[in-house]
């Protein structure tokens, strides 16, 4: 029953991907004017001569009908072959790597920031619901979820980069570098966690089993901590996979920022180039990458919860 | 719902809300009225400076004055959070009836799509759309409204599949009711509260995206006064003048912070099971 669920499901991923491709194949065809003439326009400056403009459509298989070419592109990328960047002619898949690893790091960075602030932010709401402590959180969160990341940005770059001096305001390679896009994701990634943890511990605290382990003597600590929060975790893990849709959705503008070489600011280049090849190179990946960490999410879930059976 | 308003307003943190979007609303109204100065207008003698008498937040790189462009910045955002909310939630919500009322192949299509538009996390499917149409605000709500309804179709195809059970809908049929007069009259009317409160968090949702669109240089173009581009404008000189990195982000938070609280307290007073757990 169990496989049988979870082939469905990685079935299901697949076929969400594949129409995925097709979206964004289909309406990045739909764009007013000749991308082609488009593209050269913005390499080279001037208005392309004809021949330029014919050589380079045939090169780049854009004298095809959308459909054929959607095939062509369908059959290449299964070989791992994304096509070349317009702009630098460098294979996609090449530029995909190394883009992938770095929006994977800041990522995962955040991830850490969001987890140390949002856990005992979400508990202490939970066990202190209605006090002061609780509103602080609930007014903390909503103003995390409400702060422009690019805006926080710019005020950490200000604060600890240049009147401290502190960190490096942009760049990419050591942990120092880092630190501040990390914790402008994580800052509001843990405002979005710490309400779902908050709500999540509440529903367990009325439980029956709580009430057992406290009838049992145990000191709260230990019923809040071990008891509580080991089957709080559950409805948790789907933060992970939102968080990770939050860091890969805000990537284009912080990337952007820090000049972090991920798949955000890899997207944000190709736009302005008007570079099609890349951007349906990267719009797929970032498409690939979300629907694995949504259905590893459900799959993780049945394994979690015996309640769930399918 | 007139209780869920009287209970709305009991709640402290939505009512400041309420008043600060009531002040953005006004401000946006009356900016060429409130506004000191024209928000267009270049003084290149007066560049950069900080807070003065004359221009109480200080000028930009053209002389401009920052809380001006403020003002003015505000009709902006809260034209295109209205413009774009819109759009999404009559959208998804016309989607999410049909799908959830007729179910079967309509359903399955209308849901498949949904569920491929959410594979592209947050802004990045409106960015790619923004960036190919060519920046330019317009652009830039279309690309918005293209990407924002799936979350407005989900909830909305989920309300009707528990009303459509009702007896009245029934009911309804029994009493030869045609199905769009069951579904406009007696389905959707019961299926708002969510969509009330998604609409809400939307407006702030939908203002920041779009600032963000146009701090990336996708959206608004110069010189017209936008909070997200006028944070952009501000890069180079953090150090030297701070100030243009500052005030446009409070505006921008505040207003959202706002419609967060607004949507917080809406979901509470509509929803009173909840409110109780939260007292």
């Amino acid at each position: 029953m169990l496989r049988k669920y979870i082939s469905r499901r990685i079935g299901a991923a697949f076929a969400t991907v594949w129409l995925a491709t097709i979206v964004v194949f289909f309406l990045l065809s739909l764009v007013p004017g000749d991308p082609v003439f488009l593209m050269l326009m913005e390499a080279g400056g001037l208005p392309p001569t004809p021949e330029q403009l014919s050589e380079t459509r045939a090169r780049l298989g854009f004298d095809q009908p959308t459909h054929v070419r959607y095939m062509i592109w369908v059959r290449n990328m299964l070989r791992g072959d994304f096509g070349e960047s317009m702009q630098t002619g460098l294979p996609v898949a090449t530029m995909l790597r190394s883009a992938f690893g770095a929006t994977i790091q800041l990522a995962l960075a955040s991830m850490v920031v969001a987890i140390v602030i949002a856990f005992p932010a979400g508990i202490l709401a939970a066990t202190k619901q209605n006090t002061i402590a609780d509103s602080a959180a609930r007014f903390g969160s909503l103003l995390g979820l409400s702060m422009p990341s690019f805006w926080l940005a710019l005020l950490l770059m200000l604060l600890f980069g240049l009147q401290l001096r502190w960190l490096p305001v942009f760049g990419f390679g050591t942990l120092r570098h880092l630190i501040l896009p990390a914790l402008t994701v994580g800052t509001g990634m843990a405002a979005l966690s710490a309400r779902l943890i908050r709500s999540s511990m509440l529903d367990v605290l009325k439980e029956d089993f709580i009430r057992t382990a406290r009838a049992k003597g145990l000191s709260e600590r230990v019923v809040i901590w071990v008891h509580a929060l080991k089957c709080a975790m559950i409805p948790v893990i789907t933060i992970l996979g939102l968080q990770l849709g939050f860091a890969l959705g805000g990537s284009g503008i912080v990337e952007t920022v820090f000049a972090w070489p991920g798949m955000g600011r890899m997207m944000v280049t190709a736009i302005f180039a008007r570079d099609f090849v890349v951007v349906q190179g990267v719009t797929f990946m970032f498409a690939v990458t979300i629907t694995t960490a949504n259905t590893l999410v459900d799959i993780l879930y049945v394994y979690l919860d015996p309640r769930i059976r399918y | 719902m007139l209780k869920g308003v009287r209970r709305l307003l009991k709640d402290k943190l939505a009512r400041i809300g309420l008043v600060v979007i009531a002040l953005f609303v006004l401000s946006a109204l009356f900016a060429p009225f409130i506004a000191p100065y024209d928000p267009l207008d270049q003084n290149l003698r007066n560049t950069l400076s900080s807070s003065s008498a004359s221009n109480w937040l200080g000028t930009d790189l053209l002389g401009r004055d920052i809380l001006s462009r403020i003002l003015y910045g505000t009709r902006v955002s809260l034209l295109t959070g209205i413009f774009v909310v819109g759009t999404v939630s009559v959208t998804g919500c016309t989607l999410g009836s049909l799908a959830g009322y007729y179910g079967g192949t309509t359903d399955r299509v209308i849901s498949q799509v949904t569920d491929v538009v959410l594979t592209f996390p947050g802004l990045i499917l409106a960015m790619a759309i923004a960036g190919m149409l060519g920046p330019g605000l317009f652009n830039a709500m279309v690309a918005l409204a293209m990407t924002g309804w799936p979350s407005y179709c989900r909830v909305m195809r989920g309300q009707v599949l528990a009303v459509k059970q009702k007896d009245y809908v029934e009911a309804a049929r029994a009493s030869g009711a045609s199905d769009f007069v069951i579904l406009t009259r007696h389905i959707v009317p019961n299926c708002f509260s969510p969509i009330v409160v998604m609409a809400t968090l939307g407006m702030g949702g939908i203002i920041l995206a779009a600032a963000g669109l146009s701090f990336l240089g996708l959206g608004a173009q110069p010189p017209t006064p936008e909070w997200g581009s006028m944070l952009s404008d501000a890069r180079p000189f953090l150090l030297r003048a701070p100030h243009l990195a500052i005030y446009p982000g409070i505006a921008i938070m505040l207003v959202v912070l706002s419609f967060n609280l607004v949507g917080d307290g809406l979901r509470d007073a509509l929803d009173p099971r909840r409110a109780e757990q939260r007292g």
